[in-house]
This record gives C-alpha cells, sequence and structure tokens, in this order.
C-alpha cells in the first residue's frame, strides 16, 4: 500500500514538474521576446510577447477573370496579393480555403470544378477548372506566373483550392516577424471551353493568417 | 491526508497547465470574391435603317439593326447616348432616339458581361428645321426648329445598369401628364415575342419601359412627345408599363397586359392531326418528284421521308 501510494506521489510529481517546465519555457519565450533589444544585444528578437503580438491580414481583392471560351479552351490568369503584418517573433503562417464546403466556382446554371491539383502535385489547368499557385512555393515551381486574359493553357502549374470542409492549404509562412508587411502574391487562373454557359462564376477564398 | 495531498497536487497541476494553455497564437482572416466572366465573343453590331445621307425634318427617327442576342446595346447620337434597349434573342432591335437640328452622327454599341465593347459604324442623318409659315408672329415654337442638343440618357458606363430594375417607388404624378401607351392593345396575344411599345409622355421626357416590373428598354421621348421600341416579351402573361421622368418629376403609365404564346412545332406533335399533316406533306413531297424531270432519284429520296 506504501509502494502504491509512492508512486502515486511519484506520479504526480512528474506531471507538476511537466508542467513547470513547460509553464517555464513559456515565460523565458516571453523574456526573450522583449521589446528592449538593446539589452540582448543585436539578436533577431522582435517586438511583442507571444500571446501579445496582434497579425494584421490584408489583400487586394482579385480582378475578375474575363474568358471568352473557344471550342478547345480558353484561359485567364489574375493576381491577388495578400499582405501580412506581424511583430510575431516566431513569424506567421498563412492559409486558405474557401468560404464553403463547395470549392467549385458556382454559376446560375452550373459551376466550374477547382482544379485536382495541390500544392505538391500541382497540375496544368485543365479546360472548366480554376485553380490557385503562388510561384517559388512547395511544387509550384518559379514561376513567373503573368497575367493573361482569354489566352492558352499557362505553362505553369495550379492547384485546387480546399473547401472549408478539408484542411485548408499553406500559402505563405515565415519564422521571424513580418514588420513591414510581407506581400504575397496568389494567382488564380481559370479554363472554359465552349460548352460552359455565358454566366458570372464565383468562389470565396478565406485567408487566414496565424502568428506562430 | 493522502486524498488531501493528491487533490492539492492534481489542482496545482491543472492550474499551471491552464496559465500555460491560455497563451494562444492571433489570428487574422480576410475574404476575397474570385469571380470569372465566361463571356460570348460577339460581332459588332450594325445599324440597317436608317442608312447614311438620310434626312427628316421628324423630330426623331427609328433606329433599327442587329446585334449579339440578349446583350443590352446603346444608341449614340454625336457621341451621347440617347437610349438602351436589349438585342432580342433573335439578334434584332429597333429602338427612337430624338433628333437635333443639324448632323446626327449615330452609332449602336453593345458591351458584354465582360466589359468589351463593339460599335457599329457610323450613321449620318440630317435633321432638317421645319420652315416657318409666314404667319407674321415671331414666336419660334420648339417643335418647328427642333433643339439644339439633346440630353443624354445617362453616361455610356452607368446606361447598362438602368436596365433589369424594378419600377421605383416614388413614382409621383404632381403637375405631371402620365405617359400614355398606344401599342400594344391590352389583352392582345401574340404568337412572336418581339412586340412595338408605342406612346406619347412629356416633350424630352426621360421613358422607360417596363415589363412586369422590369426595366427592359430607356430612352428619351421626342420634342414631341412620341418614343418607340422594340422589347422581347416572356412567355406566357406581360404587364408592360411606361415611366416617365422629366425635371425631377415622373409618372407611370396605366399598364397594359398582353400574353406571348408560342406556336406550337407540328414536328413535334404526335397528335393525329400532326401525324395526318406529316403524311400529306411527305405524299406532296412524292406527288412533286415524280412528276420532275429526275423522278426516279428523287423517288428514293421521298421514300426516305415517308
Amino acid at each position: 500500500m506504501t509502494n502504491q501510494r509512492f508512486r502515486q506521489v511519484k506520479r504526480l510529481i512528474s506531471v507538476l514538474i511537466f508542467t513547470l517546465v513547460s509553464v517555464c519555457c513559456v515565460q523565458t519565450v516571453s523574456y526573450a521576446d522583449t521589446t528592449d533589444s538593446s539589452v540582448y544585444g543585436s539578436g533577431s528578437f522582435g517586438d511583442c510577447d507571444y500571446g501579445t503580438c496582434t497579425i494584421t491580414l490584408t489583400d487586394t481583392g482579385v480582378p475578375t477573370l474575363t474568358v471568352v471560351p473557344t471550342p478547345t479552351g480558353a484561359c485567364s490568369v489574375q493576381s491577388d496579393t495578400v499582405s501580412v503584418l506581424t511583430d510575431s517573433t516566431t513569424g506567421y503562417s498563412l492559409t486558405m480555403t474557401t468560404s464553403t464546403t463547395n470549392n467549385a466556382m458556382q454559376g446560375t446554371t452550373t459551376s466550374l470544378a477547382t482544379s485536382s491539383g495541390t500544392s505538391g502535385a500541382p497540375v496544368t489547368l485543365a479546360v472548366n477548372t480554376w485553380g490557385y499557385r503562388v510561384d517559388g512555393l512547395a511544387s509550384f515551381g518559379t514561376g513567373p506566373t503573368t497575367t493573361q486574359s482569354s489566352g492558352s493553357v499557362p505553362s505553369v502549374t495550379f492547384a485546387g483550392v480546399p473547401s472549408s470542409s478539408q484542411s485548408s492549404t499553406q500559402v505563405a509562412s515565415s519564422s521571424s516577424p513580418a514588420n513591414p508587411a510581407q506581400d504575397t502574391k496568389v494567382w488564380y487562373g481559370v479554363c472554359a471551353d465552349s460548352s460552359i454557359p455565358v454566366d458570372t462564376y464565383s468562389a470565396t477564398v478565406v485567408y487566414t493568417a496565424v502568428t506562430n | 491526508m493522502w486524498r488531501y495531498v493528491k487533490s492539492k497536487l492534481y489542482g496545482a497541476a491543472l492550474i499551471l497547465a491552464a496559465i500555460g494553455g491560455a497563451v494562444s497564437p492571433a489570428v487574422a482572416v480576410a475574404a476575397s470574391e474570385i469571380q470569372a466572366s465566361i463571356c460570348v465573343d460577339f460581332m459588332a453590331p450594325t445599324i440597317t435603317s436608317p442608312v447614311s445621307g438620310f434626312a427628316t425634318q421628324d423630330d426623331s427617327v427609328i433606329v433599327t439593326g442587329e446585334g449579339e442576342a440578349s446583350l443590352p446595346i446603346t444608341i449614340v447620337d454625336n457621341g451621347t447616348p440617347l437610349a438602351i434597349t436589349t438585342v432580342s434573342s433573335s439578334g434584332d432591335y429597333a429602338i427612337s432616339i430624338p433628333l437635333s437640328v443639324g448632323e446626327n452622327v449615330i452609332i449602336a454599341r453593345e458591351v458584354n458581361a465582360c466589359g468589351t465593347a463593339k460599335e457599329s459604324g457610323e450613321v449620318h442623318l440630317q435633321r432638317n428645321a421645319v420652315p416657318q409659315a409666314p404667319t407674321g408672329g415671331s414666336t419660334l415654337n420648339q417643335e418647328s426648329v427642333g433643339v439644339a442638343s439633346i440630353a443624354s440618357v445617362g453616361s455610356a458606363q452607368d446606361l447598362s445598369s438602368s436596365l433589369n430594375q424594378p419600377i421605383p417607388n416614388n413614382v409621383s404624378t404632381a403637375s405631371f401628364n402620365a405617359p400614355v401607351i398606344k401599342q400594344p392593345l391590352p389583352d392582345t396575344v401574340y404568337t412572336t415575342n418581339l412586340v412595338w411599345v408605342t406612346g406619347t409622355a412629356e416633350p424630352s421626357s426621360m421613358v422607360t419601359i417596363y415589363i412586369n416590373g422590369m426595366s427592359v428598354a430607356r430612352l428619351r421621348a421626342s420634342p414631341t412627345g412620341s418614343f418607340s421600341v422594340t422589347v422581347e416579351l416572356n412567355k406566357g402573361r406581360n404587364t408592360i408599363q411606361v415611366e416617365a421622368e422629366k425635371d425631377g418629376k415622373s409618372a407611370l403609365s396605366q399598364s397594359t397586359t398582353v400574353t406571348y404564346t408560342p406556336p406550337k412545332s407540328a414536328a413535334k406533335g404526335t397528335s393525329p392531326f400532326a401525324v395526318a399533316t406529316a403524311i400529306a406533306a411527305g405524299l406532296a413531297i412524292a406527288m412533286a418528284v415524280i412528276t420532275s424531270d429526275v423522278w426516279v432519284v428523287k423517288l428514293i429520296k421521298a421514300r426516305r421521308l415517308r
């Protein structure tokens, strides 16, 4: 019985020590993140404490992708510049999904499916699909991607935007403060052939920036 | 005693864990709408009537032509957009515009949903002033000499937004004559969907045509108050109303209800009458080809038809 109590005390003390160590580590980071960098020399210390940092996210919006389809398909590409501003010393992560569980671009009677590609395995845009790409991210390649209107299928590859019920896809990240704001250009492409009814199709993407 | 120590230890652990977990990262969210407008490529519209060189003393003219079906088309006179309507599903349009005295250079402009604009060639018209009757009077009335310039129905950019709008609620009729629809006549049943809407309104007032409560055309009445435009009817009942606006006042016409009943296609019919008609047609063709010089070959075709 004594041994059993001893083991229980030992286990509880272990839990307590582990918790204390965890909190200590957090506190250590907090101290390291003090605003007075001169105390610590010229290290890359940030301007705010963990947990008190703010993060700001803005984007320019995407110009309407106008497509005059051809029998074999015509494609348009436009970009959205997303800006993240944070003093978090550990940086940030920028992800995105569509706003709904349906990641197709919805028209009145029909829709344009999102690309079958992923950031790890992007693909050339297929007709009657839409997708995104970020130059230099994951397996997208460096590009450079350029704006086009009702042109041929772009040589660069695209990925589908995950729906809100799927895991978000990361479009940018940083392990250091983003001040001044860091811009990420997210390119959107759409291809359509003559089978697609004349209409306006739309989808809403939601960007989420989180401090690390 | 042990229970007391155990509960205290667990409690402390939970508090410390809570303190550690209370520090959460900052989050920012932004949404962006991605829009794709799929549009058709289209031919530039044409003006088939009037033709260049046309001269008149009338204060208005009906412009007709062809364009891409179902797109809004604006008639521009001397650089000023004067009227807008929608090209019918068969690719035709017709709308009246007031004319200024002197030269009127008109073009038709169509814009698709992607913002691509295409224009017809210029048509040069001449409106001549009516010679003054030697009455001895010195007062010139506006109708006899026309007007030097015609006010626009809106900027070229916002004209298309004047279509597909509901009838405004604040139509006031104070000291303002309501427009009158002369054509179509009430309760008319049409088998074609393109009809003329003509009528009278306050001279030079802005006229908007509504079908089933939604605007389908906007034009300026002539200096004598006439207006004409072809509109496309919806299948079934169509309630047509006209609103006229001038000098901050507006008035709504009485409504005129007409019906569009598309003709039934004989080819699709399976009724005994339709079958009999088809057989008769087949026999007629056979008879016709048998009597022709090359009847052997055509007879085979006739059999196929039957």
